[in-house]
């Protein structure tokens, strides 16, 4: 593990820890009274977040300064030896996840989801096509059926809702 | 209740044909979970969990039970024949099940581990049943202050217990409890950390955040790599069931696994590896030929295997008879009761035993379609092993993205799903533990609210809300525990400041390839 991302991990969690102060001291007091009132809870929590991550940048930054160099013991879980891990994929994947939950409610689940999984699926490298598209295809009609019909779940239909109410199949 | 009530009432539900139905798609769901390399069964929950909330309470409980017996047995399969473990706690049975497979002896190997997994899963119910029972006698003690001191528990042995630092484990549970407390104010109803956001005025779906954090983050990191699961080894199963006479040395190991698995796996954090490396050294202890083990032992499989599947009931000790959620897997059994409707803490089995009961009858039919089927599963599972490995976490993320949605029927879920995820993601990476996190987010509405409940309750005094015996006696273990945890972590880094030393220039390799 290198320090230096480890150090930029902490200082994010100070980040987040100042950030639930600063909300917490918007928090308005109320009508009824007790000790602990509506903000302190998350004053504590933020400060533990500051405290902590600013003592893992400390600790890191000493060890660096005593030359025990920029690597530390991995303290996550680490990646399945013998094969090259790249932090690309994830990052495309997320991209990847985000774009689809902002395209969900405007294409409908019918629409949006054969693109996002093609697209993950490019991410980690699968370019066969035809096999992506009909898993694509396949999956996204199965889990239609299940969740839609046989769970009776409402889910967003996009463009398609004017002819699939036009069709009777849907009623909202 | 007494402790044949339970028993009988899971017996009872045993007559339901739906919950047979239920435990059988479990069942078979867990074996094919566990035997695909990554998926345990916190994620294989994560992927079945908005299927529970359209069923009848019971019948949830018995199916997610039923996934963690077949996760339990299922991940041996390709631990034994591909020398893959399923998930952590299968290491040990890949490096004695896998031995025997090298050596010809694949029937031998499978052979113990469903004796094992199967004697070790029931075995462990008759023992979950005797400590549960008089767990809930106690929840009648229980207000405001016990329940407060419970969850501080709780939490702190998580943090203790579940990760390499305590600062860490720290950090992760307040954030998690920051997340549970957005929202309305319990006293004054005021809203709290909401950014203006309509839909965080009532605030942050729990189902959604702790399914990002255990399932999609885990996703997230799984992708970090390319690999088919067959690439590693291509070797066949073709021996028969072992006879009775070669298995039977190996029992005395599998009675210490259940029993060490299903008290281990009632600790805060320790879960089912911690539980078979305890009861691995523990039979290698009484082992008569202790220099088998690591190169074939046909004791360290079933002490293991006995173990990880006992520790299944163990874990129940505490999430049902307290409402105290132990492991990742557990959060989300929890989470799936919330929904419907459920509150978890000390009196929720009081108030509804048939949830209890419906837990036992999940962990007994299971272990009772496993005897049936296990056997021939195993053959079958070798072509789960062979299923593209990225085609899998790919399905597996759209599938959580639809649960999530369904659950609420809102799209800012799933966005939020999302946000956690990637918070998981790097979260996992550095060592940030997410099961600490989720039980926060879980308990950390409950946790602000009995505190500050409890204290109107006492006069509005800190003194008397704390000098409660059983409050006081709880948060004395709490803060013991925590002592504990701080001394093992010193420790630890005690033995590898020595053992860097002492390794010298290699040392900086070994953590470049971390």
């Amino acid at each position: 593990m290198d320090r230096r991302f480890d150090i930029m991990v902490a200082l994010g969690f100070v980040a987040l820890g100042l950030l639930i102060i600063w909300q917490a001291t918007l928090i308005r007091s109320g009508m009824m009274r007790d000790p602990v009132g509506p903000r302190a809870a998350f004053y504590l929590c933020g400060g533990v977040l500051v405290a902590g991550g600013l003592l893992i940048t400390l600790r890191h930054w000493l060890a660096m300064r005593a030359g025990r160099g920029r690597l530390a013991d991995m303290e996550g879980t680490g990646d399945t030896e013998g094969h090259p891990a790249s932090l690309k994929r994830p990052l495309l994947l997320i991209g990847c996840c985000l774009a689809y939950a902002a395209l969900f409610q405007p294409l409908g689940y019918l629409l949006a989801t054969p693109p996002f999984v093609l697209a993950a699926l490019a991410a980690l490298d699968q370019r066969r096509w035809v096999p992506n598209l009909a898993i694509a295809l396949g999956f996204t009609l199965i889990s239609y059926a299940v969740f839609a019909i046989g769970l009776g779940v409402r889910m967003p239909h996009g463009p398609l809702t004017a002819p699939f109410r036009a069709l009777g199949w849907i009623s909202l | 209740m007494d402790f044949l009530t339970p028993l009988l009432g899971g017996m009872a539900l045993l007559g339901d044909p739906m919950i047979w139905l239920a435990v059988a798609i479990g069942t078979v769901f867990g074996v094919v979970a566990g035997a695909m390399p990554g998926i345990g069964t916190t994620l294989a929950y994560g992927l079945v969990l908005p299927f529970t909330f359209v069923m009848p309470p019971e019948i949830g409980v018995a199916f997610l039970l039923a996934i963690s017996v077949g996760v339990g047995y299922g991940n041996s399969i390709p631990a034994i024949l591909m020398g893959i473990p399923g998930n952590p706690a299968a290491i040990l049975t890949v490096i004695d099940g896998f031995a025997l497979h090298k050596r010809g002896e694949s029937g031998l190997a499978l052979g113990i581990s469903f004796v094992a997994a199967l004697g070790g899963q029931i075995a462990s119910i008759l023992m979950f049943v005797l400590l549960v029972v008089p767990l809930m006698g106690l929840a009648y003690h229980f207000s405001f202050p016990e329940i407060f001191a419970l969850y501080s528990f709780g939490i702190v042995a998580l943090i203790s217990l579940a990760g390499d630092s305590i600062v860490k484990g720290l950090m992760a549970a307040v954030l998690g409890i920051s997340i549970g407390m957005v929202g309305l104010d319990p006293i004054n109803m005021v809203t709290r950390l909401d950014f203006d956001l309509r839909e965080l005025r009532s605030g942050i779906d729990q189902v959604a955040v702790v399914i990002g954090l255990l399932a999609i983050g885990e996703l997230f990191r799984s992708a970090r790599q390319v690999f088919l699961w067959e690439d590693v080894t291509k070797d066949s199963v073709g021996n028969r069931f072992p006879a009775w006479s070669r298995i039977r040395p190996a029992v005395p190991a599998m009675a210490t696994g259940t029993v060490v698995g299903t008290l281990v796996g009632a600790i805060p954090g320790a879960g089912a590896t911690t539980a078979a490396m305890i009861s691995y050294q523990a039979a290698q202890v009484m082992s008569k030929k202790p220099e088998e083990f690591g190169h074939g032992s046909i004791e360290g499989i079933g002490a293991n295997e006995a173990a990880q599947n006992a520790s299944n009931s163990g874990e129940l000790i505490p999430t049902l008879g307290l409402g105290i959620p132990v492991s990742g897997s557990m959060v989300l059994l929890l989470a799936a009761l919330t929904v419907q409707g459920f509150v978890p803490g000390p009196l929720m089995v009081i108030n509804a035993p048939e949830l209890l009961f419906a837990a036992i009858a999940g962990l007994l039919a299971a272990s009772i379609l496993l005897l049936a089927t296990g056997w021939s599963m195993a053959r079958l599972m070798l072509k789960a092993v062979q299923l593209n490995r990225q085609v899998v976490l790919v399905l597996s993320l759209a599938m959580i993205v639809i649960g999530v949605y369904a659950t609420n029927t809102r799209v800012f879920d799933v966005v939020v799903a999302m946000v956690a995820g990637c918070l998981g993601y790097v979260m996992l990476r550095y060592g940030y533990s997410t099961a600490v996190a989720a039980l926060g987010v879980f308990l950390g509405g409950e946790f602000e609210r009995s505190l500050r409940i409890g204290l109107n309750m006492n006069n509005n005094s800190f003194a008397d809300f704390f000098s409660r015996p059983i409050t006081l006696t709880i948060l004395v273990c709490a803060i013991a525990l925590l002592a504990i945890g701080m001394r093992k972590q010193m420790q630890t880094r005690h033995r590898i400041r020595a053992a860097n030393e002492s390794a010298g220039p290699t040392t900086e390799q070994n953590r470049t390839k971390t």
